[in-house]
């Protein structure tokens, strides 16, 4: 355990060195190589021990004391922290372009085009070309992305929900630790600030995950009810989904119809009947939805479960009587949206 | 505008120097290409490729050959704001070679050590290009930017103070941020961090916060990630090729989506990652009249795939060669020029024949069958005497009819649609394989063969002599002699036969070599050459006979002089006089050692080692192959040939 300890505690100096220090100027390949192969090791030791959680207590403490040492002496220092340990090699690559010390020499070797067979370069695995792999990813799929495609939330969002999904079912595997669940998806959350709608997307996507297996479906539940106590995000999200989306939801998760059937109800309820317009408008402030899309929204979710249509017509019918039973339009919400809704 | 123009005037250089007009031709393609994501930008960008990496190549010859970076700026002033453009465009940075280039040119902008402030500032350009042409590419208008990047503390100094930084950027007027630019003098924005900036943005920066953050909290590595999200790409895009067509109205149907598909792969047909996309789009089933590939997306596979460049499976690449027309051609024409090289064995011919999956492609489809024969029978036509090219013919077709024997349980097609134009009465009896019949019933399977192919002959002749200007006998002989060079086991059966018929008749035997040898000496031209060869047949049958012992001198010489080219006469067919050489070799009644010894004689005055050699080999090949009747004198007498031969090969 002291030689992990050790090497873990060299990475994150390496990885130091790598960000601001000229050091840099003398690295040649084997130099790149060797480190690349110790961030790699890095993510290895995560993934053995992450959920064990003496040894990831042991090893947090260590790299307190590194980052402690390397913050005293380094300004402008940038912590590694235990959840940094998976990314590695990619904080490595990040730092070390971004330090302005990077001689043209390691550039051309980690943008270098052709494409090179994984190769060991003395003990280490080469790197040569690690940029230019990524790049020409990312330019192949901005080449294919305007393609329409079957999928309703697009190629990202499904990669991103099915991210989240296969983390929080790691993190309820390991015993009742549900605050770090609930840890996650806040800190996830709170990455997507000003990103919310792609937020939103990704919970969409994470909830229609299939894999039929009861790890995924405690997900599932787990997901579902951090959402129902986050109101403001439950309801922006409904006023973002479309129809078709919405039907799918509700189709797989009951919870999920009924809370949107619920703040469809509470939107009903805080419209007024604006006669300029002729029709009925959410005067509040917040995310909501024109009266056409919330009947579209309530079809979607008869569509999903039709018994639900009649448990929502009598609530409807009773709230009309309860306003005075009018057949005119502009009186009565809940009149015209029975009539909108053909009940 | 002026001043600018003023430097770049060409020197006096031997190479042509890149002219402005060109420049900026490119660089208002750059411009335009990056400012609309429309497929007619797309389409354009695509159309351009080739071009703009030939562009490049030259830009990248001039650049190198400057002294040094301020040099490259005087002479080339819109360099960098053309290469920084272009960093950003996915179509340039997805192919190896381009992007190659493209790099190619920014390092040789990247001054190690600068040694003016203008090599200073030269890097910074590329380091802050990117900033820009990001925010194009995400088509919102940012104005700030993520603080993460470039070193702390020189953010503000990114875009605080540097006007010519502001003009780039896109603001809703953007012709005037151009026109702004071009206002400007290059040397102010140039800096040893650009190029380190962009390509740090290039590879590491994110465009999407949920991503980001995603990434953070899963602990889901950048490349990882971005390999994922192309791969669900992919597999959506998949399930839509894989959708039938389907009508949308009486106008449209589903099949315009797969044109556009096969239309943006065009300049992704060398990625490995789009394969199996690709191979999808291939092998889709031909359903309605809507042409569902593109020319131009086929026209780019077969160039990627002539320049070894593309990595298909099996049925992509037969699908490929149904599709493009040009791409089969390709491939047939690759295949001759592989095998017409000395030294091949038949049996590494039949190999690289069997491996160039030509003849499954063509049992499973008939047209691509009738194209190959096509080009087969045109180069036969320049060159009838080339052995190899016959020999490939023959190999091919036997080939593919054993491809097409393996599919024949789930096809119906009959084999006259295969060969339609060859002589219906003639085509079974010569597809016929000798093993599929019995040893005793090949004389007189080849008698008919031999009387139908000459009343087949005599029939032009009679023609000839009449109108003179009818082609169709002439047309029957040379598709009944095609079909026999596709066939010829039978030749080669006949000098077998030939060779051990002792007293019995031969003529016909010989008649049908002579035919196959040469289908267009006609009347008193075959007559002369059946003489000769009978000439010749008489030499080689005596010098075997093993009554002359030591061998005659004056029939090795007459054989020799028959046999090697002279001056005055063609020489006779040195192929039909190897086969029957060999196979007398073979077939005689001399004990191993004595026929070696003979054969040994001839080879040595007529100089046809070679040949002889491939003879033997066939020869041998085909009685392992035929089942028949192993006799093991003849097996010794084949060891003891080919041990001679080598023997020879050495020395």
């Amino acid at each position: 355990m002291e030689a992990v300890l050790k090497n873990l505690a060299s990475t994150v100096e390496m990885l130091a060195v790598a960000a601001q220090s000229d050091a840099v100027n003398h690295w040649d390949k084997q130099t790149l190589s060797r480190a690349f192969h110790w961030a790699r090791y890095c993510e290895h030791i995560f993934s053995r021990f992450h959920n064990n959680a003496a040894i990831r207590r042991i090893m947090e403490k260590q790299l307190q004391l590194t980052n402690q040492t390397l913050r005293d002496t380094i300004p402008g220092y940038t912590e590694v922290s235990f959840s940094d340990l998976p990314r590695c090699q990619h904080l490595l690559l990040v730092r070390l372009l971004n330090n302005p010390e990077l001689p043209s020499s390691l550039m051309k070797i980690l943008f270098d085009t052709t494409r090179p067979v994984k190769t060991m370069h003395g003990d280490y695995e080469d790197v040569t070309g690690l940029c230019s792999h990524i790049v020409q990813c990312k330019s192949v799929y901005k080449v294919l992305s305007p393609l329409a495609d079957m999928s309703a939330l697009g190629a990202d969002a499904e990669v991103q929900g099915e991210m989240l999904m296969e983390r929080l079912e790691a993190l309820l595997n390991q015993g009742s630790e549900t605050c770090r669940a609930e840890q996650f998806l806040g800190s996830v959350l709170q990455g997507c600030e000003g990103a919310l709608q792609q937020f939103c997307l990704v919970i969409a996507a994470a909830l229609l995950t299939s894999k039929n297996c009861t790890a995924q479906t405690a997900a599932h539940d787990f997901l579902l009810d951090w959402l129902q106590k986050k109101h403001s995000l439950l309801q922006y999200m409904c006023s973002l989904l479309s129809p078709t989306l919405l039907k799918d939801l509700a189709k797989e998760h009951q919870k999920l119809r009924d809370a949107s059937c619920n703040v469809l109800k509470k939107w009903a309820s805080e419209m007024e009947y604006s006669l300029s317009d002729g029709e009925w408008v959410l005067t509040s402030t917040g995310p909501g939805v024109s009266f056409k899309k919330l009947t579209e929204l309530f079809l979607a979710l008869f569509d999903a479960s039709p018994s639900l249509r009649g448990d929502v017509e009598k609530e409807l019918n009773a709230l009309k009587i309860s306003d005075g039973d009018f057949d005119v339009t502009g009186l009565s919400v809940w009149g015209d949206l029975l009539s909108a809704l053909n009940m | 505008m002026s001043e600018q123009q003023a430097l770049s005037q060409p020197l006096q250089t031997e190479e042509p120097l890149l002219n402005d007009q060109e420049m900026q031709f490119w660089l208002d393609k750059a411009v335009a290409w990056g400012q609309a994501d429309s497929p007619d930008t797309q389409k354009d960008t695509c159309l351009h490729m080739s071009r703009l990496r030939d562009f490049l190549h030259q830009l990248l010859t001039q650049v190198n050959s400057m002294s040094s970076t301020t040099e490259t700026m005087k002479r080339l002033p819109f360099l960098g704001q053309l290469l920084g453009r272009l960093c950003w465009n996915p179509y340039v940075t997805v192919c190896d070679t381009s992007r190659g280039l493209l790099l190619g040119c920014l390092w040789g902008l990247y001054s190690e050590r600068p040694s003016n402030a203008v090599e200073k500032k030269a890097n910074q350009w590329i380091r802050e290009l990117p900033f820009t042409a990001k925010d194009r590419n995400n088509g919102k208008n940012k104005k700030t930017f993520s603080p993460q990047l470039g070193p702390s503390g020189r953010t503000g100094q990114m875009y605080g103070f540097r006007p010519e930084m502001v003009c780039l950027r896109v603001s809703p007027r953007r012709d005037h941020t151009v026109l702004h630019y071009h206002g400007m003098s290059f040397e102010e924005m140039t800096d040893k961090q650009s190029m380190r900036k962009v390509l740090c943005q290039l590879s590491t920066e994110e465009d999407e916060t949920a991503a980001q953050a995603l990434m953070k909290c899963t602990g889901v590595p950048a490349k990882e990630y971005h390999l994922k999200v192309l791969r669900k790409k992919v597999a959506l895009l998949q399930e839509n090729v894989g959708q039938s067509c389907t009508l949308f109205n009486s106008q449209r149907c589903s099949c315009d989506r797969i044109v556009d598909i096969s239309e943006a792969c065009i300049p992704i047909v060398t990625c490995p990652e789009a394969s199996s996309l690709i191979s999808l789009l291939l092998q889709r089933p031909v359903a309605c009249v809507t042409e569902a590939l593109s020319e131009d997306f086929l026209n780019a596979l077969t160039s990627a795939y002539s320049r070894q460049g593309l990595a298909l499976e099996e049925q992509a690449l037969v699908s490929l060669w149904y599709h493009s027309f040009s791409s089969l051609e390709e491939a047939v024409l690759s295949l001759l020029q592989s095998v017409i090289t000395t030294g091949l064995t038949p049996q590494k011919l039949e190999q690289q024949v069997a491996q160039s999956l030509l003849p499954k492609a063509c049992a499973q489809h008939c047209s691509i069958f009738l194209v190959v024969n096509d080009i087969f029978r045109s180069i036969l036509k320049q060159a009838e005497g080339n052995e190899s090219v016959k020999t490939l013919v023959q190999t091919f077709t036997k080939c593919f009819l054993r491809e097409l024997a393996l599919l024949k349980p789930q096809t119906s097609i009959s084999v006259k649609a295969f060969f339609p134009q060859s002589p219906s009465s003639l085509l079974v009896p010569l597809l016929t394989m000798p093993s599929e019949m019995p040893q005793g019933a090949w004389r007189n399977h080849l008698n008919w063969l031999s009387s139908s192919l000459q009343r087949l002959t005599e029939e032009e002749e009679e023609e000839e002599e009449g109108d003179g200007r009818s082609t169709r006998g002439h047309h029957n002989v040379f598709e009944a002699w095609f079909l026999l060079v596709q066939c010829a086991h039978w030749v080669q059966v006949a000098v077998q036969l030939l060779v051990t018929s002792g007293t019995e008749d031969g003529d016909p035997f010989l008649w049908l070599l002579i035919f196959y040898h040469y289908p267009t000496k006609r009347w008193h031209h075959r007559a002369s050459q059946l003489a000769r060869a009978k000439e010749a047949w008489n030499h080689i049958r005596t010098l075997f006979s093993g009554a002359a012992h030591p061998l005659p001198s004056d029939r090795l010489q007459s054989l020799g002089t028959l046999v090697s080219p002279q001056p005055e006469q063609q020489s006779f067919a040195p192929s039909l006089t190897v086969s029957l050489l060999v196979n007398v070799a073979v077939f005689c009644q001399l004990p191993p050692s004595g026929s070696a010894e003979v054969l040994q004689a001839v080879v040595d005055q007529s100089g046809l080692l070679d040949e002889a050699a491939c003879v033997l080999s066939s020869l041998e090949l085909r009685l392992n192959e035929g089942c028949c009747l192993s006799r093991d004198t003849v097996h010794l007498r084949i060891k003891e040939l080919q041990k001679m031969i080598t023997q020879m090969h050495s020395e």
